[in-house]
C-alpha cells in the first residue's frame, strides 16, 4: 500500500475508527494502529480499505474487550467507561456529554450500527458484512437505535442542526 | 421502543448525530507511519535473506570439503602380461640381426644414384619367365644374386 493512501486513510478515519473501537475497549488508539498496520502488510490489499478496516477494529476491539473485562473486573464502571466520545463544538444542536451517555446505554447491535452508518460513513450492505447479518437487520437496528436516542436525546429544533454530508 | 418515526425527524436526527465530531484519535501518525513503513519492508524482503542464507550455507559446503578433502591414494594394479611377445622383443631381434655388409651398401647407393636398372640381371628361369615381383622387389631375391654374401648355400 502506498504510503499516500495510507495517509489519506489515517487522517480521514482514524478519529471515526477510534471511536467505533471505543464502544468495546478502554484503549481504542491501539487496536486502530494495529488494524492501520495489518492493512499495510496485507497481500493482496482490500478492495474495500475501509470496510477492511473496521471489521479489523471491530474484531480487535472485542478481543481487547474480553481480556479488559477479565483484568478490570473490580474496578469501577465509571473509570472503565473513559473519556467522551465527542468533542464538544459549539453551535452543535445535541450536548457530547449526554449523546455519548444515550449511545452507551444503547443496545450494543444498534449502538455498533449507528456508529459505523453516521460517522464511519459504511452502508448498511458494508455494515451487514461486517456484523455477520442481513443488511435489513442491520437497518432495522439503526432505525431502532435511532428511535431510542430521540426519545432520550429529544427532538431538537431542525434549524439549530448543523448539516454534515 | 417505536421504529415508525418520521423521515424527517430521522434526517434531523442524523444530522444532529452527525454533527458532533469524535474525539481525535491520539494516535501518533508520524509514529504510526514509520511503523507501516517497517513492517511492509520486513514484508517484502523475506527472499533476499533466504537467498543469501542458502549460498552462504553452500559456500561453507564447499570450503569444508576443500579443506578436508581426503589424501590421493595410490592403488597398484597387477595388469596381466600379454601373449604375444612384445614388441621391444621384436625391436631387440631386428637389431640382433647381421649388420648390413659393404657390398649391400654399395649396391644400395647404386641403385639409389641409377634407379632399378642398376640392379643385376636375374638368371633366366627355363619353366617360366622372371616374375614381375622379383624385378620389383630386389629383397626377395636370394642373395647370391645381389652379390650379398651368407645368401642359401
Amino acid at each position: 500500500m502506498a504510503p499516500d493512501l495510507l495517509g489519506r486513510l489515517v487522517d480521514k478515519h482514524a478519529a471515526a475508527l477510534t471511536l467505533y473501537a471505543r464502544q468495546w475497549c478502554t484503549a481504542p488508539e491501539d487496536v486502530v494502529q494495529e488494524a492501520f498496520l495489518k492493512l499495510v502488510a496485507q497481500r493482496p490489499s482490500p478492495e474495500q480499505p475501509v470496510a477492511w478496516l473496521y471489521k479489523v477494529v471491530r474484531n480487535a476491539a472485542l478481543s481487547a474487550a474480553r481480556s479488559s473485562q477479565r483484568r478490570q473486573r473490580h474496578e469501577s464502571e465509571a473509570a472503565a467507561r473513559g473519556p467522551a466520545w465527542f468533542v464538544p463544538t459549539e453551535g452543535a444542536g445535541l450536548d457530547a456529554e449526554t449523546a455519548t451517555a444515550a449511545l452507551q446505554t444503547l443496545p450494543a447491535e444498534q449502538r455498533e450500527v449507528i456508529v459505523a452508518h453516521l460517522w464511519g460513513g459504511l452502508t448498511f450492505e458494508q455494515i451487514a458484512v461486517i456484523t455477520g447479518t442481513s443488511s435489513s437487520t442491520a437497518h432495522r437496528w439503526y432505525l431502532a437505535g435511532l428511535s431510542t436516542l430521540r426519545e432520550r436525546l429529544g427532538v431538537p429544533c431542525p434549524k439549530t442542526f448543523p448539516t454534515r454530508k | 421502543m417505536s421504529e415508525n418515526i418520521p423521515d424527517a425527524e430521522v434526517t434531523q436526527l442524523e444530522a444532529a448525530l452527525a454533527a458532533l465530531a469524535p474525539r481525535p484519535a491520539s494516535l501518533d501518525r508520524d509514529r504510526l507511519m514509520f511503523l507501516a513503513g517497517q513492517r511492509a519492508a520486513v514484508r517484502r524482503g523475506w527472499v533476499l535473506p533466504c537467498a543469501a542464507a542458502v549460498l552462504a550455507a553452500a559456500a561453507t559446503l564447499l570450503a569444508v570439503l576443500l579443506l578436508y578433502q581426503p589424501p590421493t591414494r595410490i592403488v597398484y594394479v597387477d595388469v596381466p602380461q600379454p601373449q604375444s611377445p612384445a614388441p621391444s622383443a621384436v625391436a631387440q631381434d631386428v637389431d640382433a640381426g647381421q649388420p648390413p655388409s659393404g657390398e649391400y651398401i654399395l649396391l644400395r647407393n647404386r641403385i639409389l644414384t641409377a634407379g632399378v636398372d642398376a640392379l643385376p640381371r636375374l638368371p633366366p628361369d627355363p619353366s617360366s619367365g622372371p616374375t614381375p615381383n622379383a624385378i620389383f622387389r630386389p629383397h626377395m631375391l636370394p642373395r647370391d644374386d645381389l652379390g650379398i654374401p651368407g645368401g642359401p648355400q
